[in-house]
């Protein structure tokens, strides 16, 4: 393959997988991470001032990289965004992480990075998480940034590669505090792939041969001033690295599990196979399939060129840390598994491009061709609906802990409450709930809103919002005449909206007045 | 002057005499236990104007509903008291009174829907008889706004419409709305005989009848004796999950010759 050719083929990638992440992104409903992040970024945006908090929320790449789409999209307040601003920023840095892979296509070789751009692109994993607005495509796009300018470093010494992978170290902190997860994994397989090489003995490799000091400590330097930057909101608040730092003990506790404590197999279940009474099977063990095959050519003696062998150890050694590692924590969410899963993709196309070079026989190789190729046909499919049909469904197995349309209605009647209420006096909403996330969201235009988490002495206002477990507290303290509904915020998970008697009623005389088709009668 | 005001008299007297034994059955038939809204949980039973059996002296008889195995017991979870949702039946549904002759007209008939491709199923389950909460036995289309449609085939003047969506757990359908109309593309003569779309988010117009949740004896509406030829039955996600189900859907009425 020409070095033409790659660049065509992963650009292609890139569009088709651009083209599968970027559609429909309003539709969903904004997931209670999504609403937390954005009401994060709308404080800079409003304030100026990023101040880390050491218990939630992440770092601040998301948010800084925020400020591009949000300008771009012309919204000129919080009120103006829509998810589709938001959900822009992974899309992209998505999009991005399949052309990374152009960087180390001399280490995997070019077809095997041409494969490994197009698995990327149609991974349904990696495409429905593209579009979540939240860390995670950001940490394993900095992952793949700190290995691929190592790579680059290592192949040509030049110190700006150097320089470029501590940078991409200083993103991953500043990303979220699962970066030391990712970095232990990227050390260990620097220190197993020189033993394995060492062991195998065609080349025995030396870390000290790749090591120069000036180049390490320029790397540390920019690792340390970016994460410091980002972390002090760019010098604004000088307590911010210490949190940085602080914040690992708050981690470390909180990998125990608790409500998202999963069995060690989880993520392996999850991507190999996902089936939920008639619908498809989901599973992307074609990708595991061919890396496993990768691993057999990683790890057997060198036939190849020397820095084939070197990278694709190096990718399999990270993949099994990283997959080994992830599984053992009790802790899980399914968007967890993107970091190793992208290792996993890289050594897939390394492994479908070895499957093709290893058959001579020409009837072989079409067939495997063909079953390859309609294998990624079946990854996009997969990809496609579970973006669009299935993308809230139950039956999708990346769907975790999704709130239902139910609080899209629910802010969209609030919405329509406040615009029947008499000119100048916008209603008073409270909400009343323990996690009412992402309600505030859909509740952003309002003027009078305010949350609590508790019941409060007195609850009345034009529209209380309550969730279940404060219910019966506020039935009990409520002294306004109301109408109430059930809006469905998660699976089996309701908020409870009591409208008082006169806005209702001002709002059923306009509704009636221009909603009903002129073609519909009622029967009384 | 006086006769007038005697006709009067006599017509409303008549009036409040039939509504107060209406209420006495009403009361009886549900055993003390008064919904809020009478006329969506009571039994559809033929009355005056234009029901079936008007002015003809039939002698209305209890149909025999065929109900599906129930896929769980008590009261649902998470029932909410004091809301606009009806309160879970503690016992059996009082039984439908029909003329003589009447049958499930929608049975086998042809089905089309507003979701294309399912996500599971085929809009034909909705009228293929069965009615248990099993997996295989319903539809299940896309999220938002959806409708499944019955062709009878021929008008029919219609008692009863009796739906499943899913009741293999508790749930309440959001904005179930059932029209009736004579064409297929519900531009003509087009009647809403239920609505409990509160806000109108579905934009077919505001509704007032309750939400309620849905149980293995289905959701039993009143045909108001309407004709018509096809029946659409619209529903926009659940308090379970956003797709919407259909496992049955039967109409209860008479070819309307």
């Amino acid at each position: 393959m020409t070095r033409t050719a790659l660049v065509v083929a992963v650009v292609v990638a890139a569009g088709a997988g651009l083209a599968l992440r970027w559609p429909g992104l309003t539709r969903r409903p904004m997931h209670g991470d999504e609403a937390v992040h954005a009401y994060k970024f709308n404080e800079l945006w409003t304030t100026g001032r990023y101040d880390y908090d050491p218990f939630e929320y992440h770092g601040p790449t998301l948010y800084y990289l925020t400020f591009p789409a949000v300008w771009l999209s012309g919204a000129r307040d919080f009120g103006q965004t829509t998810e589709a601003t938001f959900r822009r920023v992974p899309i992209v840095i998505g999009v991005g992480l399949i052309l990374l892979v152009l960087l180390v296509a001399d280490g995997l070789g070019r077809a095997a990075a041409a494969c490994a751009a197009v698995l990327t692109a149609f991974s349904p994993a990696l495409t429905f998480y593209s579009r979540y607005y939240i860390q995670e495509t950001l940490l394993v796009f900095f992952t793949f940034l700190v290995l691929a300018a190592g790579w680059r470093y290592v192949r040509t010494r030049r110190l700006g590669w150097a320089l470029l992978a501590g940078a991409g170290l200083g993103l991953m902190h500043a990303t979220k505090e699962t970066c030391v997860i990712p970095m232990a994994a990227l050390v260990g397989a620097a220190v197993l792939s020189a033993l394995w090489t060492r062991w195998v003995g065609r080349r025995p490799m030396r870390l000290s041969d790749v090591l120069r000091p000036w180049p390490l400590v320029g790397a540390v330097a920019a690792s340390c001033v970016v994460s410091a930057v980002l972390f002090s909101g760019f010098c604004t608040n000088p307590s911010g690295p210490w949190n940085s730092l602080r914040t690992f003990a708050t981690y470390f506790a909180r990998a125990g599990g608790g409500v998202h404590e999963h069995p060690w197999y989880y993520y392996l279940g999850m991507l190999l196979y996902s089936h939920t009474g008639r619908a498809p099977v989901w599973t992307e063990a074609l990708i595991v399939v061919l890396a496993a095959i990768a691993a057999v050519a990683a790890l057997l003696p060198a036939q190849g060129g020397a820095e084939y062998k070197g990278l694709l150890r190096f990718v399999t050694f990270y993949t099994l840390l990283m997959t080994a590692v992830y599984s053992l924590i009790p802790y899980k969410t399914p968007w967890c598994a993107l970091g190793f899963l992208h290792g996993t993709v890289l050594m897939a196309g390394a492994g479908g491009a070895a499957l093709l070079k290893w058959l001579t026989r020409p009837v072989a190789r079409v067939l495997v061709g063909v079953a390859l190729l309609c294998g990624t046909g079946h990854l996009a499919w997969q990809a496609r609906q579970l973006t669009t049909r299935l993308e809230v469904s139950q039956r999708n197995p990346y769907v975790y802990a999704h709130p239902l349309a139910g609080v899209v209605q629910l802010g969209d009647y609030v919405g329509r409450l406040a615009a029947a209420a008499p000119a100048g006096h916008p209603p008073l909403v409270k909400v009343l709930a323990d996690n009412c996330w992402p309600l505030p969201w859909y509740l952003r235009r309002m003027e009078r809103v305010g949350y609590w988490g508790t019941v409060p002495d007195d609850p009345d206002a034009d529209v209380v919002i309550v969730s279940q477990g404060l219910r019966a507290a506020l039935v009990e303290k409520l002294r306004g005449d109301y109408r109430a509904n059930p809006y469905g915020l998660r699976p089996d998970e309701m908020l409870f909206v009591y409208v008082k008697r006169e806005l209702r009623a001002e709002f059923e005389r306009q509704a009636r007045r221009r909603a009903t088709p002129a073609t519909t009668r009622t029967v009384p | 002057m006086n006769r007038n005001l005697f006709r009067v008299l006599t017509v409303g007297t008549l009036a409040l005499t039939l509504s107060f034994a209406l209420g006495r059955t009403v009361s009886a038939q549900t055993k003390g236990e008064k919904p809020a809204t009478a006329p969506a949980t009571q039994p559809a039973q033929p009355q005056t104007g234009e029901k079936p059996g008007k002015g003809d002296g039939e002698k209305l008889k209890p149909i025999d509903l065929k109900l599906p195995k129930p896929a769980f017991k008590g009261t649902p979870k998470n029932a909410p008291p004091g809301t606009n949702v009806e309160k879970p039946a503690d016992g059996p549904r009082p039984p439908f009174l029909a003329p003589p002759g009447v049958k499930n007209v929608a049975l086998n008939k042809p089905v089309t829907s507003s979701d294309k491709e399912p996500i599971t199923g085929s809009a034909a389950l909705v009228t293929n008889g069965d009615k248990e909460a099993t997996e295989g036995s319903y539809v299940e289309l896309g999220p938002k706004r959806q409708w499944v449609q019955i062709d009878l085939k021929e008008p029919c003047k219609l008692c009863a419409i009796l739906v499943w969506h899913y009741h293999a757990s508790a749930r309440i359908y959001h904005d179930v709305v059932v029209q009736v109309a004579d064409d297929a593309d519900f531009i003509t003569n087009v009647r809403t005989l239920f609505n409990n779309d509160h806000d109108n988010s579905s934009g077919l117009g505001l509704g007032s009848d309750m939400e309620y949740w849905d149980t293995f004896e289905g959701k039993l509406i009143d045909g108001k004796g309407v004709t018509a030829r096809y029946v659409r039955l619209y529903s926009n996600g659940s308090t379970a999950d956003d797709q919407n189900h259909y496992t049955e859907v039967e109409v209860y009425g008479l070819p309307a010759q």
